[in-house]
């Protein structure tokens, strides 16, 4: 069956010591999580935010982008509705993957839908998504798989906080590398056809585009509302009848 | 620092945040969607993953150049080329990892 074999939770070969696969497939994401979390530890602690608040903000908040973008925004100074406003902005994408991911876990009891969304991130919808957008999610496995995404988030986060005073230099292992090497595994992954590649590339323009013109925050979203929008467009011309 | 108390910023960036990610869970699934929505959802993956990659790639202290990325687009070629290849993430962050540290002493 070609949607599980290319699953993430999938076995490449027999292995000696017997690790969780669900631990594997965290694995990438959880190395580019650590820097991140640490570097909005670091960030956090040097604008004064609470301790207590910069832990409880990636336990409950739990969303990179917006997490960093608020403490920059209270540092210089601005009120609360404004960072709670951005925050909302940037991340209203994150209801376009539970729509796309919805169907998966049709079955599953409502708590636990909850929990998984609680914990539902643009790299863990990446990484699920990769499996086949129709295959059924197991439950465990994928709860525990997310479980240790976060938490690598939280203790990045502490460590960032507790460590901000040390220089620690992760640019000499290469560690800032860890999320672009892994989005670019996900698109390895994911660029199967001619119309997603084109999505793809359309979409990373877009973003650039929104950057150069001074809109980073809403980059991403704009992307993800405009590229699926030419692959169901390019889909359908692609299948109609030529006109005679 | 504005006066406002942290947590309370907290507990309101969680509400805005969590509601998106939790409802269309808890409201949709049951019944599959119409087939012209999953159609358009099943690109959304493919656009978000190139999306952010662009940023992490092209852009640098907020604006979008090749200068000071120089380490992390030639990066990419040989990741890019595991991921292709090898079909898989670990591998291809670690391949990404190791090529830029190796870069870095180059450049």
């Amino acid at each position: 069956m070609r949607a599980t074999s290319h699953s993430i939770f999938a076995l490449r070969r027999p292995q000696l010591i017997r690790i969780p696969r669900y631990l594997l497939a965290a694995l990438p994401i959880c190395l580019a999580y650590l820097p991140i979390a640490f570097a909005f530890g670091v960030s956090a602690h040097n604008s004064g935010f609470p301790f207590a608040a910069t832990v409880a903000m990636s336990l409950f908040v739990y969303a990179g982008c917006s997490q960093m973008i608020a403490v920059g925004l209270l540092a210089a100074g601005q009120p609360a509705s404004v960072v709670i406003l951005t925050t909302f902005l940037v991340n209203l994408r994150l209801l376009l993957l539970g729509t796309a991911i919805a169907e998966r876990l049709g079955h599953w009891p409502v708590l636990r839908k909850t929990l998984f969304g609680l914990q539902h991130t643009d790299e863990t919808f990446a990484a699920l998504s990769a499996e086949g957008a129709r295959v059924p999610l197991s439950q465990n496995r994928t709860l525990n798989f997310q479980s240790v995404i976060h938490a690598s988030w939280v203790i990045g986060t502490i460590l960032g906080y507790q460590l901000s005073g040390m220089v620690l230099d992760v640019k000499a292992f290469g560690l800032d590398y860890a999320l672009p090497g892994m989005l670019i595994g996900l698109a390895g992954l994911m660029l199967r056809t001619r119309i997603q590649l084109v999505v793809g590339l359309s979409s990373a323009c877009i973003a650039l585009l929104a950057v150069a013109l001074g809109q980073a925050t809403g980059g991403v979203l704009l992307a993800a509302i405009c590229g699926p929008t030419l692959g169901y467009w390019l889909e359908r011309e692609c299948q109609a009848p030529t006109p005679t | 620092m504005s006066g406002t108390n942290p947590y309370l910023i907290v507990a309101g960036m969680a509400l805005v945040t969590q509601i998106p990610r939790v409802l269309p869970l808890l409201l949709l699934g049951r019944k599959p969607l119409p087939s012209g929505m999953r159609r358009w959802l099943s690109y959304v993956p493919a656009s978000i993953i190139c999306a952010m990659l662009a940023t992490q790639l092209f852009v640098y202290q907020g604006r979008v150049s090749l200068a000071g990325n120089e380490a992390f687009i030639l990066a990419a070629v040989p990741s890019l080329f595991i991921a292709v290849t090898a079909r898989n993430i670990l591998v291809s962050v670690l391949t990404g990892l190791v090529s830029v540290a190796l870069l870095r002493l180059i450049l």
